[in-house]
């Protein structure tokens, strides 16, 4: 790839956060949008609900990050019409990581967590990287923030290791708001030591009865 | 073998080669290993400095005569925005009547800084655009925010085929009583708020404006609250000059004003004789 400078990506910071419950998932994302060591708004969504029962939540270059809110949701709405139905989270989960190996030679540099509920009403949440690797866990992190959030995630959720037999569930015991207070306290504690993380956290619930939207402040430094 | 990254080998007579449309991925060969696939016994090109591909075709690599920064925002009753008028050449002031900002259609103004003949390019893409728009002949018109789409999708699809349109875009209008102003930047990155900049409006103009905007300034402050960005950025960014115009769109339609120059200070008792001290060694 002829990268002259790398001028065409930027990283545009931000951190996104997702959990999955027994009968719930939590996606929460910053809403800061930086460039360099400027920031352009602290104002900007990085979440996109794609169907109804499953939301992506992404952190890298905005420019890629918007084109693949869209290029899905094309899809999606391809597969309504044709299918009658919307997508489940597995599903779309494939999708995507299909949508992202496409491009694996010129990439999306995005950095995406997809959250949902399943065909059976659980909690869902797959995580992947720029290149379309994509894996079914419990909760996860990515962007900026990730690093000082994941180890905090890993201690109080205390999911089990994939390679147990026979396998244990990954979804988190936690309730509904247990859940939700746990991502405010990540993102808070985030903020203080990431300075692409902060402003405001854009937190979506999403259960049986539909996906309910949190706004929580955050430092502005 | 390595062959240096500026050197390109160039078939003898033959120049059409296959469609770079009908390669599998998105991405085009990297430069090295099209020099090295045709290094038998052809000629060796030496390019300076630009991306000549086997069809002849150039894209754009750095800028060349420039606009330095663009600020907007909203206020009572529209939204407000100002540019210098120059056009620099590198560190060369050239042209010191370039127009960088513009009215699209009805209802949006769209101000630029970056490369000058990539603005003009986008001009006459906007011109096709309002121009189609128009035959429809149905009543409605593209407003700001479909402008600022387009706009965004033309950048960041350049930027996909490694030929961007160098520039950082400043997109304001008012439809329908709705107030809108954005950003697109030279990759695609795009976003919308009450108040922006480019460049090093960024760094100087976004402060003030973060610690004096209003949602109710009526178009004075406004205009005194942009000449205190206008004039920060005058004094610390050294390709600004003292030429200005302020272009303001509300619901009735577009203003662009006439040019004119802020008065600044200089009598500070440190320039007062200033090769004072100038005999030493330091």
């Amino acid at each position: 790839m002829a990268l002259r400078g790398n001028w065409m990506y930027e990283n545009n910071g931000g951190t996104c956060v997702a959990i999955a419950g027994a009968d719930y998932c939590v996606i929460a994302a910053d809403t800061r949008l930086s460039v360099g060591y400027s920031i352009y708004t602290r104002d900007y969504s990085k979440i996109c609900k794609l169907a109804d029962k499953c939301v992506m939540a992404s952190s890298g270059f905005q420019g890629d990050l918007k084109a693949l809110q869209k290029n899905l949701a094309a899809k999606h709405l391809i597969y309504q019409h044709q299918h009658n139905k919307q997508m489940s989270c597995p599903a779309m989960a494939q999708l995507l990581s299909n949508t992202l190996y496409y491009k694996r030679f010129f990439p999306y540099y995005t950095f995406n967590i997809l959250g949902g509920l399943d065909s059976d009403e659980k909690g869902c949440v797959f995580t992947y990287d720029a290149v379309g690797s994509y894996e079914r866990v419990g909760y996860s992190a990515h962007g900026t923030g990730a690093g000082l959030i994941i180890p905090v995630l890993d201690n109080q959720l205390k999911s089990p290791s994939p390679l147990l037999l026979p396998a244990k569930d990954a979804v988190t015991p936690l309730s509904e708001m247990e859940a939700v207070d746990l991502v405010k306290d990540v993102f808070a504690s985030a903020t203080e030591r990431d300075i692409y993380t902060g402003d405001k956290v854009e937190i979506l619930v999403i259960n049986a009865s539909g996906i309910r939207q949190e706004l929580m402040e955050l430092r502005k430094d | 073998m390595l062959v240096p990254f500026n050197y390109y080998t160039v078939p003898p007579r033959q120049r059409a080669l296959a469609n770079p449309k009908h390669r599998p991925c998105s991405a085009p060969l990297p430069l090295e290993r099209r020099a090295i696939h045709r290094a038998n016994g052809m000629e060796m090109v030496a390019v300076k400095d630009s991306a000549i591909s086997e069809n002849g075709t150039e894209r754009t690599l750095y800028p060349y005569v420039t606009g330095t920064s663009v600020i907007g925002m909203k206020y009572k009753d529209g939204v407000i925005l100002a540019a210098d008028m120059g056009g620099s050449y590198g560190s060369t002031l050239r042209y010191k009547s370039v127009e960088r900002i513009k009215h699209i259609g009805k209802h949006s103004l769209l101000g630029a800084s970056g490369e000058i003949s990539d603005f003009q390019e986008i001009l006459r893409y906007l011109d096709e655009l309002i121009l189609y728009d128009n035959m429809w002949d149905d009543g409605n018109s593209l407003g700001p925010k479909e402008v600022h789409n387009y706009l965004t999708r033309v950048m960041y699809n350049r930027r996909n085929k490694f030929n961007p349109l160098w520039n950082s875009l400043v997109l304001g209008g008012v439809k329908n009583g709705q107030k809108y102003l954005g950003m697109v930047g030279m990759i695609g990155t795009h976003f919308e708020d009450n108040h922006v900049a480019t460049g090093f409006g960024n760094h100087l103009a976004r402060p003030i404006l973060r610690a004096e905007w209003r949602e109710d300034l009526s178009f004075e402050e406004a205009v005194k609250l942009l000449e205190k960005c206008l004039l920060v950025l005058l004094y610390r960014d050294r390709s600004a000059i003292n030429k200005f115009q302020i272009a303001k769109i509300t619901e009735e339609g577009v203003t662009i004003s006439q040019p004119y120059a802020l008065k600044t200070y200089w009598g500070f008792s440190a320039f007062q004789n200033p090769s004072k001290g100038v005999e030493g060694s330091w």
